[in-house]
């Protein structure tokens, strides 16, 4: 194991009962980087969180974590590690402050060392304002601050995100990943797990694409897209381009994609600029018109689905 | 930081409205209801001479039984017995029409038969256990004898004269109040509603039905000792809870406890162990969501509850007899009984037993509570 490496996962398998969860996964997790796993609902993410948070056990494979076999009473890892999972998880009964002095006293001997730390976790997520609230008097995205707080107190080496900004304004979720980013420049390894694509594109700068339980592709964001040699979309908007005409695009084969809707034509062209050419050639021949043309660059999304032939969002 | 998880525990659990509710104000108003519904019951019939018959069979120490029934008194000196010597068949016909609580056949251990069982009918079965008691007690000292020369049912009736045998009491002031045992269950009832505390702990560290329990098992504190803390700090609160239902039932409503007020609370201690483990036992134990665990757990209570008299006190004395393992696994009659001993009697040994088995109670809800974690550690999430 690479003395950088901080999470290394070897043919990882766990099974619920006939469902294979995960399947013989491999991967490596440096110092510094934003892991991000990418996956649709159900593909296994939260089952490797699990599995390498020890909370549950698996039937093959090895975790380390920090050099070490990750085992459920390993408390040396444990006390580096954050969870921050998708519900939140906090008292009711404790305020903002007691919610995080709690759970950081779970990581932290000392009383005062304890409260500096949940001092600074107020301050990092910017709750100063509601520390002796109660959760019920939060709203949705000052809960899920409170939520990251009580992860991250400790200061933990590695911060683990499980979809924390499932049902999240867009606001509060940009909150949230700015968040991440200033952890990442403290020096924390964090991984992301997500089936939010825009996200996994904002922040990580590598990226596991997880289906049915298998990494199906890994690298960062542009190596990803070079791999499957997508093509940018070329997007028209023109008046008067008959049905026939959409034919005759689809006829000559040059386009792996030909769609056209209120006066939208969307296309991929198999040749790049080969086939912006022609098609601006098309329209002239034609007599039509373009009132407007921009260009789409692929997205992660492109890619799962080339790999997969499914959306993220199945 | 145990003792600061302990004080957030602590905090966290009276600030939950509803658990408060039901673990201190529910009892406190039941207390209230049943002191106004059932006090006056039965003092007066407590105080009656028990009408009995004793059917004679002519074994050499009939004398001595005959006497111990006729001469047993209650502290304030009354008989306890008015006792009608008759034949069997008589006795029986009696028995029938309701004339006698019931009869002794007086062979050389004296048989006591009744129709139903009830508190009464334990009084003259306790006075026929101190007869047989004295009896064993002149016959053991009459074979250690030299010679013997101690003839050991005259020894029995010297002890009886010497009044030994009497039912008597530490306070003779006080007296009997048959209602107690509707405020002793009630109290046994609120030792073991310390399950709702119990439940609750065991479901926070339950990773398939708790959203912290996943957070908790993350962190590298140990999950038997956060349980510890977690279940102590519901027992101080519990503890609170029910020393003021104790305080509020002994000095607004004036139930009488007896002397031995440091065994009452010892009772309610060892009760409320037994509430909070219930509890998280059946949050540990029993698969299912929160509800069904809720469900179970309030039932357990209620059932057992009703077994121990709460709502009719003849149906302990029933179970006692058709049912005597059910006495034995049910922790409120356990307090029960334990508190009704601690009030009816000055020997200590049927509080003893009752203890007894409530801390084997206390030893096989923790085992299975261990067994469980192993097993939850582990499970889905």
């Amino acid at each position: 194991m690479d003395h950088n490496t901080i999470v290394e996962i070897k043919g990882l398998t766990k099974q619920y009962d006939t469902l294979i969860a995960v399947n013989n996964l491999d991967l490596e997790i440096k110092d510094g980087q934003i892991f991000g796993l990418l996956g649709p609902n159900g593909s296994g993410k939260s089952t490797i969180i699990n599995c390498i948070l020890s909370l549950i056990r698996f039937e093959e494979g090895s975790i380390r974590i920090f050099g070490k076999t990750m085992i459920e009473n390993e408390k040396e890892i444990k006390k580096n590690i954050g969870v921050i999972l998708q519900d939140v998880a906090v008292f009711d009964e404790l305020t903002v402050y007691e919610n995080i002095e709690y759970f950081c006293s779970l990581y932290v001997k000392g009383k005062d060392t304890v409260r500096h730390l949940t001092e600074e976790a107020i301050a990092f997520v910017a709750l100063e304002d509601f520390k002796d609230y109660y959760p019920d008097k939060l709203s949705g995205g000052l809960l899920r601050r409170l939520n990251i707080a009580c992860g991250i107190a400790h200061k933990p080496r590695l911060v683990i995100l499980d979809e924390p900004t499932v049902a999240v304004d867009p606001q509060s979720r940009n909150r949230i990943l700015e968040g991440i980013l200033n952890l990442n420049k403290q020096g924390a390894t964090i991984i992301y797990t997500t089936h939010y694509m825009e996200e996994v594109e904002q922040i990580c700068d590598q990226i596991a694409i997880i289906d049915k339980g298998e990494v199906v592709a890994l690298g960062t964001k542009e190596s990803l897209k070079d791999s499957v040699h997508l093509s940018e979309t070329i997007i028209v908007e023109a008046n008067g381009i008959k049905d026939s005409d959409i034919d005759e695009l689809n006829e000559t084969n040059d386009y792996t994609l030909v769609e056209y809707h209120d006066n939208i034509l969307k296309v991929k062209s198999k040749k790049e600029n080969e086939g912006l050419i022609r098609l601006l050639n098309f329209f002239k021949q034609k007599n039509i018109m373009l009132t407007r043309i921009q260009f789409e660059t692929p997205t992660l999304n492109d890619v799962f689905l080339e790999i997969t032939g499914k959306e993220l969002r199945d | 930081m145990t003792l600061k998880l302990f004080q957030t525990k602590l905090k966290c659990l009276y600030r939950d409205r509803q658990s408060m509710f039901w673990a201190l104000l529910f009892p406190l108003f039941l207390a209230i209801i049943y002191h106004f519904a059932f006090a006056d019951i039965g003092k007066a019939d407590m105080l009656k001479t028990i009408d009995i018959a004793a059917v004679s069979t002519g074994v050499s120490n009939e004398a001595s039984i005959k006497k111990t029934l006729l001469e047993a008194a209650y502290e304030n000196k009354n008989n306890i017995f008015n006792v009608m010597v008759t034949d069997a068949a008589t006795a029986e016909t009696l028995l029938d029409d309701n004339k006698i609580l019931g009869y002794v056949i007086m062979n050389e251990i004296p048989k006591l038969v009744v129709k139903k069982p009830e508190l009464r009918s334990t009084i003259a079965k306790h006075v026929l256990d101190s007869y047989m008691q004295m009896y064993g007690v002149s016959a053991v000292i009459s074979a250690n004898t030299s010679g013997g020369r101690i003839d050991h049912i005259a020894l029995t009736e010297d002890m009886i004269n010497r009044e030994y045998y009497l039912y008597e009491r530490n306070d003779a002031t006080r007296n009997l109040d048959y209602s107690v045992i509707y405020f002793y269950a009630l109290l046994g009832m609120v030792c073991i509603y310390g399950g709702t505390w119990g439940l609750r702990e065991g479901l926070d560290i339950s990773p398939s039905l708790s959203k912290k329990a996943a957070r908790i098992y993350a962190a590298p504190y140990s999950i038997s000792k956060l349980l510890f803390v977690n279940l102590s700090a519901s027992l101080t609160l519990h503890m609170g809870g029910v020393i003021a239902v104790i305080f509020f039932m002994n000095k607004i409503l004036n139930i009488d406890f007896g002397t031995k007020l440091h065994l009452v609370a010892l009772t309610s201690l060892t009760g409320s162990i037994v509430g909070i483990l219930l509890g998280c036992m059946v949050a540990l134990v029993i698969k299912g969501k929160e509800k069904k665990k809720d469900a179970v757990l309030t039932g357990l209570t209620l059932v057992w509850g009703f077994l121990a008299g709460l709502m009719i006190p003849s149906v302990k004395y029933l179970v006692a007899s058709k049912f005597p393992f059910l006495v034995y696994i049910n922790p409120v009659h356990l307090i029960t009984d334990a508190l009704y001993s601690l009030y009816y009697y000055t020997d200590l040994e049927r509080y003893s037993r009752n203890m007894v088995f409530l801390l084997i109670t206390v030893i096989v809800y923790s085992g299975f509570i261990v067994c469980s974690m192993r097993r939850t550690k582990n499970g889905s999430i």
